[in-house]
């Protein structure tokens, strides 16, 4: 039993002024924790997150990770945001990251907004937002 | 599905607080005092 989170790396699409996943696109609730949740019965219906299983919040231990896949998952129109989450509850390590149950934003970094979205975006999840720039998408061909 | 790896290890985290800002309470009018 630990009884500081832990603090990993993630990025979300920002919609309007809510955060949400980047793979998945589950809101991410404003002043409230996030809560990992799983619909696959096999093995077995299961709490979140389980080893057998793929679910849970994610995260990376390291920075340059949840960047490398801010490139590859995100065109040019979308906007973005990097930070560190706090993770608690049950959580899997993994050899890059995390698996939790539970988990809140820790700061961000917003990608491709403004300051008046960066503003409302810590006013409503009462976190530190910085304004950054967007990344450079790993595939640009139209082809 | 981002590509975190194979699992290491299980852990149990119950912070002693929860890293969850607590929403600001509404703000209500102040009172007008009583006439004496």
């Amino acid at each position: 039993m630990n009884g500081e989170p832990l603090v990993g790396w993630r990025i979300w699409r920002v919609v309007g002024e809510t955060l949400r996943a980047a793979v998945w696109a589950t809101e991410w609730p404003a002043q409230a924790r996030f809560e990992a949740d799983c619909f696959e019965i096999r093995p077995a219906p299961h709490a979140s997150p389980d080893r057998d299983c793929e679910c849970g919040v994610y995260a990376f231990k390291r920075r340059e990770d949840a960047e490398l896949l801010a490139r590859e998952k995100v065109d040019r129109r979308d906007v973005l945001a990097l930070g560190r989450v706090s993770l608690w509850g049950r959580v899997i390590e993994t050899e890059r990251g995390f698996r939790a149950e539970r988990a809140y934003p820790y700061d961000l970094l917003l990608l491709g907004g403004t300051e008046q979205l960066a503003r409302r975006l810590r006013s409503r999840y009462a976190v530190d937002v910085s304004l950054g720039l967007a990344p450079e998408p790993l595939h640009t061909g139209s082809g | 599905m981002a590509d975190i790896g194979e699992p290491i290890r299980e852990i149990e985290i119950e912070p002693h607080e929860e890293p969850v800002p607590t929403p600001a309470p509404a703000v209500e009018p102040a009172l007008e005092p009583e006439p004496a």
